[in-house]
């Protein structure tokens, strides 16, 4: 019902194409964030492995 | 509270308990379309019974629990706890009459463990389980993680106002949107944009590595189901070694990451504020908390010369790192190499990433990475009170999609359920302990199952003693409710039992 009466009031829905770049956009930035994490992951191992 | 549950009490609680329970039995159609279009008739024959039995209750249910009356807070964290183990038992027929499992209480074991995305598991002879079974293994685990609750929310409870009382006891107190059906909606569409983008990404990866496209495409749906649920089942007992792939590993491990993400933080990145995934409380702690257990063990298997060289010590002490701390239970290692290989100090690591576990409001179990940070917040806090002038007022804010002030209701609740964490892994750890195994391993087995990892040293099988089994599955439980509704519904029984 709520969802409803947003949409006659002219908002778009979730999956509305206009939504899909943000989107697109919050997946890289997350992307992007683990797989900084996982590079900080090798700088260890191979620090660890040229102090051992 | 329920102080003396009444009829209208037992029919309110009854009738939304059916509802699930139905949707339980609906998701069964899935796996049922797998097994047909596998010709796999004996799996499909299970799932038709398992189908009507949740049919029959869940409808029953509903007909004998007629009523117009609203879920109370109360009925809602009763209803959400109760759901689960009903939900369990009923989902456990298929893998009981697969031939797979060595009796009901097994099945229930593996069922619970999907539903709260553990991934431990005492199904037997797994490389040679049918197609619908390994599809309904993965659909619960997605579907757990997910939450029951807000698959019934989005296809069954329509714009029900008792639905949200549910969907907070099933351990999801965030809304993305003011309409909680509207949040739910947005919960699924994060968790399918995901699916489409990491099922693709592992098709590609596992047919470059020789598979043929209906295998390749099956074993990227489910591994994608496993990590993003951070449930960490696959459809084979080497799990993720299997594929001896890098590329899978990272791929794998980037999903099973970003599916520890509180759903919150992943609405607020999608929508344009994406400095927060820097910003946030949760994953500041996350990336500090990973470093550090990843440090530790990598440095101690670097002393200890387990692995050759860099990239392979990288691929083994992050992977695992990474599936213990978001509570995956993805394993590139034997089980029992966590004893042999990786010892005490790398155990520990690896225990302390699955305590700690990764997001609240997620699909991830563990202790939570806002409760950490809120806690060490609350200790600098402290200190920086301790070294201030009396007259100063030293305040404290933590941001989390918006600033929010710390104050001590916030600190306590915090504490409150780390402690309940902290006692439920060490009562599983003395329980393993007065069974006879090693301590070290009773408490990585205990966490793993507490904290809804799914890791394994070896101590889970379907030969251990039956009250550790149970046990297990009652940690698996409170662990992924968050001890709240469990208690609900144990303070509920109480009341039936005095109110007679």
């Amino acid at each position: 019902m709520a969802e409803r009466i947003r949409r006659d009031e002219g908002y778009p829905s979730l999956t509305a194409r206009e939504h899909w770049g943000r989107y697109a956009l919050g997946v890289l930035t997350e992307t992007a964030f683990i797989l900084a994490l996982t590079l900080v992951a090798y700088g260890l191992a191979v620090l660890a492995m040229a102090i051992w | 509270m329920i102080v003396r549950p009444r009829r209208e009490d037992h029919l309110v609680i009854g009738k939304y308990t059916g509802k699930i329970i139905v949707g339980v039995g609906l998701l069964m159609l899935i796996p049922l379309a797998t097994s047909i279009a596998f010709a796999e008739w004996d799996t499909a024959v299970d799932f038709v019974i398992s189908i009507s039995a949740c049919l029959a209750f869940g409808m029953g249910t509903q007909l004998v629990c007629r009523t117009e009356r609203d879920l109370s807070w109360s009925h809602g964290f009763i209803v959400a706890s109760g759901s689960w183990i009903v939900a369990t038992i009923l989902g456990a027929l298929p893998h009981y009459l697969s031939g797979h499992e060595g009796s009901y209480l097994d099945a229930m074991f593996d069922v619970m463990s999907g539903y709260t995305t553990t991934g431990l598991y005492m199904l037997q002879d797994l490389d040679h389980a049918a197609m619908g079974l390994n599809m309904w293994r993965h659909l619960l685990t997605y579907a757990g993680g997910q939450g029951i609750v807000v698959i019934a929310l989005t296809f069954l409870f329509k714009g029900t106002s008792g639905a949200y009382k549910v969907y907070v006891g099933e351990g999801k107190d965030e809304r993305l949107l003011p309409n909680v059906v509207q949040t739910a909606r947005a919960i699924w569409l994060v968790s399918l944009t995901w699916l489409v983008l990491g099922t693709l990404a592992l098709f590609a990866t596992g047919a470059w590595l020789g598979q043929g496209p209906v295998r390749a495409f099956f074993h990227a749906m489910w591994v994608f189901m496993g990590a993003w649920s951070t449930g960490g089942f696959a459809p084979q007992s080497y799990n993720t070694m299997w594929f001896h792939s890098l590329l899978y590993e990272v791929i794998a491990a980037v999903i099973m990451i970003a599916g520890s993400f509180n759903f919150a933080l992943h609405w607020a990145v999608w929508t344009g504020k994406r400095r927060e995934i820097v910003r946030n409380v949760e994953t500041i702690s996350f990336a500090v908390t990973l470093t550090i257990t990843t440090l530790v063990a990598t440095f101690w298997l670097a002393k200890s010369g387990v692995y050759p060289d860099a990239m392979a010590l990288f691929r083994k002490a992050f992977y695992q790192l990474a599936s213990g701390h978001t509570t995956t239970g993805f394993a590139t290692i034997y089980s029992r190499a966590f004893v042999t290989q990786w010892g005490p100090v790398g155990m520990l690591a690896v225990t302390a990433a699955m305590a700690i576990g990764a997001s609240a409001c997620s699909t991830a179990g563990g202790i939570k990475g806002i409760r950490i940070g809120i806690i060490s917040k609350a200790i600098v806090q402290d200190i920086r009170r301790m070294i201030s002038p009396e007259s100063s007022v030293v305040r404290t804010k933590f941001h989390h999609v918006r600033d929010i002030w710390l104050d001590d209701g916030l600190v306590r609740t915090a504490m409150t359920v780390t402690v309940a964490y902290l006692s439920m892994y060490a009562f599983g750890a003395l329980l393993g302990t007065l069974f006879g195994y090693d301590f070290v391993q009773s408490a990585f087995e205990s966490v793993s199952a507490g904290s809804n990892t799914g890791l394994s040293c070896g101590v889970t099988s379907p030969f251990m003693p039956w009250l550790m089994k149970v046990v297990y599955i009652l940690q698996m439980w409170l662990g992924r409710l968050e001890f709240m509704s469990v208690f609900a519904l144990f303070g509920y029984g109480y009341a039936v039992v005095r109110g007679r």
